[in-house]
């Protein structure tokens, strides 16, 4: 069952390869900061010299912007999902394997935040984490990012710990799940043994997915004013280019683009991965 | 057995209705100013301590909820405050409720029509490349946020092939087809994310069922693939995709926000969002009660219709 | 109170009022063949949206435009600037500009069928300065309260007659009494009506409400509407207005584009690129009004740094106004001269700080050596809004040039707006002041609007507040102020126009506040849409074609279905 790595699969890792390279060492290059708006450039197309994506109605370079979002974006994205996925599988698997008033609770808890919408939770924790009393002073960039990050994060948690639960619902009902369990085998060795390898595909499929979904949900919030200030993000920079969907529509579809080229190299590599585990379950 | 099942099921619901309204009303108590003061900016002390009186803010958290929520289950949603009197919130959802909720409604079945054909489909073709096409066009299209895709419908099917209007809402009473012609470039706005998010759902499942031994024994006793693929392969494989599907209702009803605001739909998202930045913080947990009652409810009809699809969730649920 | 200055573009002033008389002559003779049909519903899409309709809720802008269809005013404003008797029949007033006598006009009525009377004047006058409220029987009058502070009692003298007695002596009494369109004339039944006051509107315009959301407004006929036509018809034409907030440029560009909107607003704050385009399209007829609108960059007097003078000097010397107009307006409005524009009373260059980087380090260098610190502050912005944000970060650009550290605040504008008038931010960026008068000016310039008036009926109650709550400068001294009370008391224009302009001055050279640039708004429209700015007075004289509560849709028809 052994893959071999096809061009997409190298594509996919160049591209985060690339997009990880910028978000660490973008700071390095020689370029003018995204915050900086350039004058007498207002509305360039692509491909004009200094400013190879163009520059928005605002001034606003994109190439600049391209690759400051990477390491917001892909800090945000990696972050939360890993946190969310992590915290969230670890109590979906639990609940649904010991059942009982534990999964219970669990399941409720779950109810509880998916049932408020993710924006009123955002505007919620903003609110109140990421105010200063005197109202002089800016919030550090940091405060807000870590507020957004919790709040993406507690968003994440029960989406994926939903899936985790019915997928091991489905799964521990099984002859091998239930002859392991008749034979004395311990909880642990079950949990991790026969039922992660089976649960994974459908949660890593989730969660290369989630990463999308929350790159865009922090864009969102930014049109409604408590994402990453300044629209410093690529879900920052689609949000603000909407205006410019007529004039400049460059401002709007290289932000695109680049998160579109991250979620499908995410794709594929969550398929090289789950194509690993997969080999795990076919030996058992 | 069965009827403790449901006894289970419906204390669980209401466990998260209460647990979502004191969560809401522990926020009002929380805010750094008091609420009276929000509410009234030009008004006299005398007059805000009126207000905090008729809230209820002065009965300490629990005596507020208490307030509140008798108040709540008599139909008495509280209200909007102005600097001359009030309004209703009640009248507000009355408008706004139904829209989101046939919004939403619209949105799962067009999602759910278009991504459960392409995930069999996908699955049946695992690895082959029109299993990729599909993958990778509809990850492409996930990346696109659901207010931009609106905005490119808006600018070509409304501005530029001037089919369809770009704002308003029409009511069903109003005609069928005007109702329609509202309703689709929103749907179509909101249902493309989540194509990509349940198509790769059914996938994943449907790949996992296909390699069972029934399946081949199916499969092996000549059964048609597509027989295979429908009657056997699917019902077993959809309780993550319809779990997935339940949990975005909440997200649909009052999350809407931004494509409600281009298209002038104007649901309850929008209803939140001006009570949010409106400061209406009662209306405000007033309306999350209500988000949060459809909510749970849409998921009770969801687990039911699971037990039925996959019995084998139930049968775990009942001897459970 | 109104909406934020959120930035903007554009060309210059001369090519800002060639435009204006082009789009006049323009619209004028198309339908001047035509004779003006009854019937149709416009759908109309505005940038703001419905806050109520009571004395303490403000509608901005497009949504006044809105409001305006329900409501009309006691006076009206010509094309020339003067106010004339509007729902009021006639206007006299003592050798000392101290007792106005107002006269209703005979026969015209509210929407619920009660006539507008001399009952109705005072409930209004006394509903708007807090007089009501005091005896608990109308809601507040919100920031109106400052507005109509120079009021010391209103007394019916005759059934349709009404004598305001002043404080101070004021020329411009009928321009508070319009207060900028503002000071409706609203029902008694409303203003009385208890917890309905900001969500049922009554008034006597050619429209009354249908129903009201905070996105929406839809008004009907008002059969009984008083005024006629040239020809006898009764006004208005059209059978309905709906006006829906749609805060999304694009949908509103769309909306027009699609046809699924007759006509929309716009605002030279971070809209130029659409009014532009709008302008080149052929279907569309897009007017322009005039920069009369003067957004300021208010420094607050209260707390470091603003307290010290050379700080706000050095702000003020700082900004490249040029540079912002080109970079953030696109040329289409002119850079700021005076805190005020060329058309207003009290438009003055004297004193006014123009870009100077040698004079701005000088005064953050004079700033350092008197307090030991750098100059430094912090400054609100809209979070979400690129054009404000835009616009912050430009401020930003020249305020480092010049060594003052700015550091931007991103803000929900729920939190902008709760701050700013209990004077909480050191700087902020708000439109306040407008027109050519100075009734829309001079309760943001002065400490105390009851102008010393210790006599007030509020002064001893926590509405008092609404007096000082204007400046958001907060600035105490009142040299500027004393002027502007003196202006207002003299009786030749040429004369008073002196005096307002050393107001102006003082105000400029202690840097109380600066201006980056004007601004202006836009209205475009389908070619079905007819009739616009074609309609008079009631005494003659045309009305203003097109302003920030935008066009008077009394006499607006459609041609088509």
């Amino acid at each position: 069952m052994r893959k071999k790595y096809t061009i997409p699969t190298y594509f996919a890792f160049g591209w985060l390869g690339f997009a990880v390279f910028l978000a660490v060492f973008g700071s390095f290059i020689p370029i003018d900061g995204y915050q900086v708006i350039h004058g007498d450039f207002i509305d360039s197309p692509p491909f004009t010299s200094g400013h190879w994506f163009g520059v928005d109605s605002n001034g606003y370079d994109i190439f600049s912007g391209i690759i400051n979002g990477a390491r917001l974006s892909i800090f945000i994205a990696v972050v939360s999902v890993g946190l969310g996925g992590f915290i969230g599988s670890l109590l979906g698997v639990t609940a649904a394997y010991y059942r009982g008033r534990y999964d219970s609770v669990v399941n409720t808890a779950f109810n509880v935040v998916l049932s408020v919408p993710n924006l009123v939770l955002a505007l919620a924790l903003v609110a109140v984490l990421a105010t200063n009393v005197d109202i002089n002073e800016a919030v550090p960039t940091w405060r807000r990012l870590i507020t957004l990050v919790m709040s993406l994060t507690i968003v994440i948690i029960p989406i994926l710990g939903r899936i985790a639960r019915a997928a091991t619902l489905a799964w521990s009902g099984r002859e091998f799940i239930v002859a392991a369990r008749s034979m004395g085998m311990r909880d642990r060795h079950i949990i991790s043994r026969h039922i992660v390898p089976n649960v994974l595909p459908a949660l890593i499929a989730v969660g290369f997915l989630a990463v999308g979904v929350v790159i865009i949900a922090e864009a969102s919030l930014s049109l409604l004013g408590v994402g990453i200030p300044d629209g410093a993000s690529w879900g920052g920079m689609i949000a603000r280019g909407r205006n410019d969907l007529e004039y400049n529509p460059h401002a709007l579809y290289i932000p695109i683009i680049a998160l579109a080229f991250t979620v499908i190299s995410t794709n594929h590599v969550g398929d090289v991965l789950r194509g690993k585990l997969d080999r795990r379950e076919g030996r058992l | 057995m069965r009827g403790s099942f449901w006894v289970k099921r419906l204390a669980q619901l209401l466990i998260t209705v209460f647990g979502v309204t004191f969560g809401c009303s522990l926020l009002v108590q929380l805010l750094p100013v008091s609420p009276a003061e929000i509410l009234l900016p030009v008004g006299s002390p005398e007059e805000r301590d009126l207000l905090t009186k008729e809230i209820g803010l002065d009965r300490g958290p629990i005596g507020y909820y208490a307030k509140w929520l008798g108040e709540f289950v008599t139909g008495d949603f509280g209200d909007i405050y102005y600097s001359g009197g009030t309004e209703e919130v009640s009248g507000r959802l009355a408008t706004a409720l139904p829209r989101s909720l046939l919004l939403m409604i619209y949105t799962q079945i067009v999602a759910l029509s278009i991504a459960i054909p392409l995930g069999v489909w996908s699955a049946y073709r695992v690895g082959r490349r029109a299993d990729k096409v599909i993958s990778n066009t509809l990850f492409t299209m996930s990346s696109i946020p659901n207010f931009a895709i609106a905005l490119v419908l808006v600018l070509i099917v409304g501005v530029r092939l001037q089919w369809l209007p770009t704002l308003d809402y029409q009511p069903f009473s109003a005609g069928p087809w005007e109702h329609a012609k509202h309703m689709i470039m929103p749907v179509l706005s909101l249902s493309v994310g989540l194509v990509a998010s349940y198509t790769r759902l059914l996938r994943a499942d449907m790949i996992a069922t296909l390699r069972e031994d029934y399946i081949t024994m199916a499969a092996s006793k000549g059964l048609s693939d597509r027989r295979v693929l429908w009657r056997h392969a699917f019902r077993p494989s959809s309780v993550t995709l319809f779990t997935s599907a339940a949990l975005n209702m909440g997200g649909l009803i009052g999350g809407a926000i931004v494509v409600e605001t281009i298209f002038a739909t104007y649901g309850v998202g929008f209803e939140v969002f001006a009570a949010i930045s409106g400061r209406q913080y009662i209306a405000l947990q007033s309306m999350v009660a209500i988000i949060c009652i459809f909510y749970v409810l849409f998921n009770l009809t969801i687990d039911v219709i699971a037990g039925y699809v996959d019995p084998r969730t139930r049968d775990r649920r009942i001897n459970a | 109170m109104k909406h934020l200055f959120r930035g903007g573009r554009r060309k210059v002033a001369a090519v800002m009022a060639v435009a204006l008389v082009a789009s006049l002559s323009q619209v004028a003779p198309s339908s001047a063949a035509e004779k003006p049909k009854s019937g149709g519903t416009l759908n109309v899409g505005i940038f703001d949206s419905f806050p109520g309709y009571c004395m303490a809720d403000n509608l901005a802008n497009s949504a006044l435009m809105a409001g305006r269809t329900i409501y009309e005013t006691w006076v009206e404003q010509r094309a020339d600037g003067k106010i004339v008797p509007y729902v009021l029949e006639k206007v006299e007033n003592s050798a000392d500009f101290k007792q106005w006598k107002l006269t209703v006009r005979d026969g015209v009525q509210f929407h619920d069928g009660t006539p507008v009377n001399g009952d109705a004047l005072v409930t209004s006058i006394q509903s708007g300065r807090g007089a009501l409220t005091l005896l608990g029987r109308a809601p507040s009058p919100g920031t109106a309260g400052g507005f109509n502070a120079n009021i010391v009692d209103v007394v019916k003298v005759a059934t349709n007659t009404v004598q305001v007695n002043l404080y101070r002596p004021q020329v411009d009494f009928l321009e508070t009494l319009y207060a900028s369109g503002r000071n409706f004339v609203r029902a008694p039944s409303q203003i009385l009506g208890g917890a309905k006051c900001s969500t049922t509107p009554i008034g006597t315009g050619p429209f009354k409400l249908v129903s009201t959301k905070l996105n929406e407004l839809v008004v009907a006929k008002n059969p009984n509407y008083w005024r006629e036509d040239a020809n006898g018809t009764r006004l208005p034409y059209l059978d309905g207005i709906t006006f829906t907030f749609l805060v999304e440029t694009a949908s509103r560009v769309s909306g027009l584009k699609s046809k699924s909107l007759d006509i929309a607003m716009f605002t030279s704050a971070g809209e130029v690129k659409q009014i532009k385009d709008l302008q080149k399209n052929k279907n569309l007829t897009t007017i322009l009004s005039a920069e009369e609108y003067y957004p300021s960059i208010w420094m607050n007097h209260r707390i470091a740094p603003f307290n010290n003078k050379n700080a706000r000097v050095a702000v003020s010397f700082a900004i490249d106004r040029a540079d912002f107009v080109k970079v953030r307006q696109r040329n289409f409005v002119a850079p700021a001269t005076s805190i005020v524009g060329p058309n207003n009373v009290m438009y003055n260059e004297k004193g006014f700080r123009q870009y100077d980087l040698g004079k701005a380090k000088e005064a953050v260098a004079a700033y350092k050596a008197e307090t030991g610190k750098d100059l430094e502050f912090s400054f609100p912005y809209t979070a979400g809004s690129t054009e404000s944000l835009a616009n912050a970060t430009q401020i930003q650009k020249y305020m480092t040039a010049a060594g003052i550290k700015m550091n931007l605040l991103p803000l929900t504008t729920a939190e902008i707006i709760q701050r700013a008038f209990p004077q909480q931010f050191q700087a902020m960026a708000l439109l306040l002041m407008e027109g050519t008068g100075t009734a829309f000016i001079a309760p943001f310039v002065i400490s105390d609007t009851s102008g010393g008036n210790q006599t007030h009926i509020l002064r001893r109650t926590p509405l008092a507040v609404l007096y000082g709550i204007l400046n958001l400068s907060a600035f105490s001294d009142t040299t500027s102020e004393e002027l502007i009370w003196q202006a207002k008391a003299t009786a030749n224009a040429q004369a008073r126009a002196k005096v307002y302009k050393r107001a102006t001055e003082v105000l400029q050279s202690e840097a109380r506040m600066t201006t980056i640039s004007y601004l202006k708004y836009a209205l475009a429209y389908r070619s079905n849409v007819k009739g616009v700015g074609e309609l008079g007075l009631v005494n003659g004289g045309d009305r203003k074609l097109m302003t920030n509560f935008g066009i008077d849709y009394t006499g607006v028809w459609k041609t088509g279905k």
